[in-house]
């Protein structure tokens, strides 16, 4: 079959404050292909395709579609030159109809909507792609799986020749990823050109006829389906080096059950269903890794646990304590404490000082409040001193660069504000640490620095639940690692029980330990 | 309680709804794109001033309705250059635009008027051949100034705009996702604008209504904060022209009621009794909040400026 | 093409110019209202300085208009803080006047000590405030309502009741004229002999500063402020948000009703509907212009209380009236918000270019 290209994307360079996002890539597309872009999250799969359909400018490269040099500068352009594409996150309009949201931003139909018309010609187009619907269904009622047709029939109503679908599996159900990935073959035969962006391995391996990998940026694997193997796939998409830094720990001295949960089952931000019946448990002086790639559950899991979202099914329990329903406040002072990924949106208050800041989880302990007779302790004037004391210890022991410990939060940077965050919530001293992502975007200093200091919180008897895209860290930190999938756990181990490409595999869904074997790890 | 006093609370109910509810609508179709106009009370301030100087000076009332909504256009689209295009705080935006033509109305009226009242030639009402003849209803419902008919007949355009038409779907998606909107090419600057303006059009010609069909003059703060009744409404509403337009009358009919029942209070020699009537139909709105909240879902980007990120 | 913001450093120079600059800038403004209204407007400064600067008695009687502001400002700013939007400071005003005149004229037939029915009263005018308030803030926090909406019509409904009681129960059976209640005995003791200020300045002035240190130095004013700032943040750090929400209109409210009282108990000494004369609204300006810091508000209240003082003094110099400064607030406003784009952000054109 002679392939031909009717995409190329030459040289790409996107750049954002701190980070090259996409790294001098080059892609090709060949006419009625499916090309799956691999990776993991962060690797600049969907910034490249953000450039493509016009949502981002590019700082370098070009981009040629069907040999016509072409520019991009939102995505009217993008579909005008034939290409569609179905995001990661949704873009329906949730209060409108199917029929509604499939006719946004087209201007064929007129002044006056027929909405009788519309509603025929899109059960038609819908059922020669082989799709049964009713299009006056609001959005809203509609299961994950559905809204993700509703937006691929958006997306081919406007008859493109190029169509991108990032993560489109990120919540279906198997049953509907079998229907999508017949439709795709479907679309292919009809001549479409499709690039389908996943972090999942054994879906790839599926539907692709060619695989790109994308590791940090760059192209660090080109592939046809024949010459695909999932451990080498795996080995690309995590990397080798990983197992050049691992550093042994001291094992803990595991006591008593702290934390367990039961069937934990939570809706996602989009309606799905994020976690699916996770249970576990940790020990104190254990610190238990969460592996995966991120997306797949664990912040869910992470803010069921601390209270910021409730649970559909199952049950938490603290220290033999029954939380599933306890407020917060009420788990902050039982002695949870937790470190958002989402750091700007729940850690800190930027306009707020750092001193201030410093306090935000603490607010409840009675030492930062003066003692006064008669007033009631809410009027009572805080304790500067002891609060400014916190700061500046906070500062100096985990080497927050700041002008004061006055200055507002929001002047501070990144890895500054990070540094604020784990400084407070490990100083708290708590019986469990939930730590999402806690050293990402530092220096290796600070990483070092962080490490140690989690290590010696375990050697006080606290539990730590450390949930890290860093294969590196988890493996030299945790005492026993779950492996996370599609909201599961679908692997349970101890550091160098497992080799790097099982692990990858795990990760990317293409392998599952058997229920038995990971509720061992648990006893 | 007789049937002539009925009529005439009926004709008077429906009359006062008007300004109330064509204001109303106009927020409605701007808070339907994502936008909060507190300001309205100012516009129809504003455009009433206007509506009767306008009037006073030509005589003529079609300029007088004209000049109202002109006047609305363009505080709305001054209002828009702050909350769509600088992306100001809608709130505060409004709130100052709400002062402004408080005070630059009042300010306007007294510097030409000084402390006169003046009166104009109110608009005439408008009768209906056959249908005026209805015994009992005829004479209320279709004998009445223009604004009454408008009112229906705007409302009715307006739910048809908002519902059937292509701009009318990328309004409503523009209130709930205008993210979405971007991703598939519509402008989300220029339709938030088009609607605020819309809107502001509509508080114009409520205000000229007001001035020139009910009171025939101007003063200080002549609606009496009307436009915050009409923004209350089209919560009550749930953001759909036909339901505000039940509140609106609900509210006209029950200030009419109390209005019209001063004679009695006097007679009876409770004359305060009628301020108390005046109460009801505030409370009425508040209540009916209050009764319909559990369910009501504004817009979902109401109040936010949108930015591409 | 788009315009693109970015925040500027700014310095405590930025911040203090621009309030300066937006009243500065108004009074331009303003005048060339007045030469449009065919007044000259340097007549008409003039008058207005010195009416409300020029002399003991008019200072003491500015300081006097600025007291209400001073109050329902501070009031407005703090539930500003906890991200609630209090407009009805007006209507809660109005229920502390209700409440301290029905409150004094009861204790005084029964034959208090007058003292002691000041003290109660004044309680009573904030109660009033506070509870009228909490209202909103109840529909707010446990149902979702927008606390703008409820508050303006509670500011309708003060009014419409305050009109029912005037011409009702507590209509003052000898009045002809205008409704009004009867004259209240108990007045505010005044603090400088010679001039008409009472003590309700000093309250105003202790409570602004009160409520200063709640906000920055107590755990509830920091709470209430977290909760302004990023309410994520909020409850992520567990704080009780429902109840914070109550409270910051409570507060706000019992500061409004707290400015009823008072002018009722230092200034007019009866009721009458002539004391709704938008204060609560001028007050949320007040509170912008003071960038929602009590002390800050100190400095906006004394410009609005020179603005209501010294324009009766224009009003008699040149023939226009009050509503002059109506129109100065709004511009005042307007430009504010024009300057505070233009200060706090560097706004760029960004203009995109085809590629040939």
């Amino acid at each position: 079959m002679i392939q031909e290209p009717i995409l190329r994307m030459k040289n790409i360079v996107k750049k954002f404050p701190g980070v090259v996002a996409v790294d001098h890539v080059d892609l090709t597309l060949n006419r009625g292909e499916v090309l799956a872009i691999l990776g993991e999250n962060g690797a600049g799969k969907t910034t490249l395709m953000n450039v493509l359909y016009g949502l981002l400018r590019p700082d370098e490269g070009e981009i040629y579609i069907e040999d016509k040099k072409v520019s991009h500068h939102s995505p009217i352009d993008a579909i005008r030159n034939g290409i569609g594409m179905v995001h990661q996150h949704f873009t329906l309009v949730e209060d409108l109809t199917i029929s509604e949201n499939i006719i946004l931003g087209l201007k064929e139909f007129g002044f006056f909507i027929d909405m009788k018309k519309i509603t025929r010609e899109i059960e038609e187009f819908a059922g020669k792609l082989g799709l049964k619907i009713n299009p006056n269904v609001k959005v809203w009622q509609l299961s994950a799986g559905e809204k993700q047709k509703v937006e691929i029939l958006k997306a081919l109503f406007r008859n493109p020749r190029i169509l991108i679908l990032d993560e489109p599996t990120s919540v279906l159900t198997p049953q509907d990823t079998k229907e999508l990935f017949k439709a795709i073959r479907k679309l292919k035969q009809n001549g479409l050109s499709i690039i389908f962006i996943s972090h999942k391995l054994e879906e790839v391996l599926q539907i692709a006829d060619r695989i790109v990998v994308l590791r940090r940026g760059k192209v660090v694997g080109e592939l046809l389906r024949n010459e695909a193997e999932p451990r080498l796939l795996a080995e690309l998409m995590v990397g080798r080096e990983v197992l050049l830094e691992v550093k042994a720990t001291p094992k803990a001295q595991v006591g008593e059950v702290i934390l367990e949960i039961q069937g934990l089952e939570a809706l996602g931000d989009r309606g799905n269903l994020a976690l699916r019946g996770v249970s576990m448990k940790i020990k104190s002086g254990e610190i238990l890794g969460i592996a995966g790639v991120s997306g797949n559950g664990q912040k869910e899991l992470a803010e069921t646990i601390y209270g910021l979202r409730k649970p559909t099914r199952g049950k938490i329990f603290f220290l033999g304590r029954d939380i599933t329903k306890s407020s917060v406040l009420d788990r902050i002072q039982l002695g949870i404490s937790y470190i958002p990924a989402e750091r700007l949106k729940y850690g800190v208050v930027g306009d707020l000082p750092l001193y201030e800041n410093a306090i935000l989880t603490r607010i409840a302990e009675n030492q930062i409040i003066n003692s006064l007779p008669v007033v009631p302790p809410s009027l009572r004037p805080m304790n500067i001193k002891v609060i400014e004391k916190f700061a500046t210890d906070l500062i100096s022991r985990y080497s927050v660069v700041t002008p004061s410990h006055k200055t507002l939060v929001r002047n501070l940077s990144g890895g500054n504000i990070q540094r604020v965050i784990v400084g407070r919530e490990i100083d708290r001293k708590p019986k469990l640490l939930i730590a999402e992502e806690p050293t990402a975007g530092l220096d290796i200093a600070a990483t070092e620095f962080i490490r140690e200091k989690l290590i010696e919180l375990k050697n006080n008897n606290c539990s730590i639940l450390l949930i890290s895209s860093d294969l590196s860290e988890l493996l030299s930190l945790s005492d026993k690692i779950a492996i996370m999938y599609n909201g599961e756990i679908v692997g349970a181990f101890k550091p160098g029980e497992l080799d790097i490409d099982d692990i990858g595999l795990m990760m990317s869904g293409y392998k599952k330990m058997l229920r038995e074997r990971i509720d061992l790890y648990w006893a | 309680m007789s049937l002539e006093l009925v009529q005439s609370i009926i004709g008077l109910g429906l009359a006062m709804s008007a300004p109330v509810a064509i204001s109303s609508l106009g927020e409605v179709f701007s808070e339907r794109s994502g936008l909060i106009n507190l300001g309205i009370d100012g516009i129809m301030l504003m455009s009433a001033f206007v509506s009767f100087h306008a009037v006073f000076l030509t005589g003529n009332i079609f300029v007088g309705y004209l000049l109202g909504i002109a006047t609305g256009i363009m505080l709305g689209l001054l209002l828009g250059f702050f909350t769509v295009i600088l992306r100001f705080n809608q709130v505060v935006a409004g709130m100052g635009l709400y002062f402004l033509g408080f005070g630059l109305s009042d300010f306007l009226y007294r510097a030409l008027y000084a402390d006169k009242i003046v009166f104009i030639p109110k608009t005439s009402t408008l009768r209906i051949p056959l249908l005026s003849e209805i015994p009992l209803i005829g004479g209320a419902l279709f004998n009445q100034y223009p604004g009454v008919y408008l009112m229906f007949i705007l409302t009715g355009i307006m739910h048809f705009i908002l519902y059937y038409t292509r701009v009318g779907l990328w309004v409503r998606a523009l209130g709930e996702n205008p993210r979405a909107c971007d991703a598939a090419g519509i402008n989300v600057t220029l339709y938030r604008l088009f609607s605020l303006a819309l809107g502001s059009a509509l508080a114009g010609l409520a205000g000229a209504i007001l001035c020139l069909e009910i009171t025939g003059l101007f003063y200080e703060n002549l609606t009496y904060g009307m436009g915050f009744i009409a923004i209350g409404l089209a919560y009550f509403g749930k953001w759909n022209p036909s339901r505000s337009l039940v509140g609106s009358l609900i509210f006209g009919v029950t200030w009419s009621v109390g209005i019209s029942l001063q004679d009695i209070f006097i007679k009876i020699g409770r004359p305060e009794m009628t301020y108390f009537m005046i109460m009801l139909p505030y409370l009425a709105v508040l209540l009916s909040l209050l009764a319909i909240s559990r369910g009501a879902r504004p817009p979902a980007s109401l109040g936010k400026p949108y930015y591409r990120e | 093409m788009t315009l693109v913001f970015r925040e500027r450093e700014v310095s405590l120079a930025h911040i203090l110019i621009l309030p300066l600059l937006a009243v500065g800038v108004a009074f331009l403004a303003g005048s060339l209202l007045m030469i449009w209204a065919n007044v000259d407007p340097l007549v008409g400064y003039a008058s207005f300085l010195s009416g409300s600067l020029g002399g003991y008695v008019q200072v003491t009687d500015t300081l006097l208009r600025t007291t209400p502001f001073l109050l329902m400002a501070v009031g407005i700013a703090f539930s500003n803080r906890s991200g609630v939007l209090n407009v009805g400071a007006e209507g809660q005003y109005l229920m502390g006047a209700i409440a301290t005149t029905a409150t004094a004229l009861y204790l005084q037939s029964v034959g208090i000590n007058p003292v002691v029915v000041l003290i109660i009263s004044v309680i009573a005018g904030a109660t009033a405030g506070a509870l009228w308030a909490s209202v909103a803030g109840f529909m707010k926090a446990y149902f979702e309502i927008n606390e703008i909406v409820v508050t303006v019509i509670m500011n309708w409904l003060a009014l419409k009741i305050m009109q029912w009681l005037l011409r009702g129960p507590l209509k003052n059976p000898l009045s002809q004229m205008w409704p009004m209640s009867p004259p209240v005995g108990v007045k505010l003791p005044i603090i400088l002999p010679g001039t008409r200020l009472h003590a309700g300045f000093i309250l105003a002035l202790v409570i602004a500063l009160l409520t200063h240190y709640i906000l920055f130095k107590t755990k509830t004013g920091f709470m209430v402020r977290v909760l302004g700032s990023n309410p994520n943040a909020a409850k992520y750090s567990g704080l009780p948000v429902k109840k914070l929400i109550v409270f910051s209109l409570a507060y706000s409210g019992a500061l409004a009703g707290l400015a009823g009282g008072i002018e009722i108990l230092g200034v007019f000494h009866f009721l009458y509907e002539g004391i709704a004369v938008g204060l609560g609204y001028t007050s949320i300006i007040a509170s912008l212009l003071g960038r929602n810091n009590p002390v800050g508000i100190i400095g906006s209240s004394l410009i609005f209380g020179m603005i209501y003082n010294g324009t009766v003094y224009l009003q008699s110099a040149t023939g226009l009236t009050y509503t002059f400064s109506k129109a100065v607030e709004g511009l005042i406003y307007i430009f504010f918000m024009l300057f505070t784009i233009l200060i706090l952000y560097e706004v760029k054109l960004v203009v995109k270019r085809e590629e040939s």
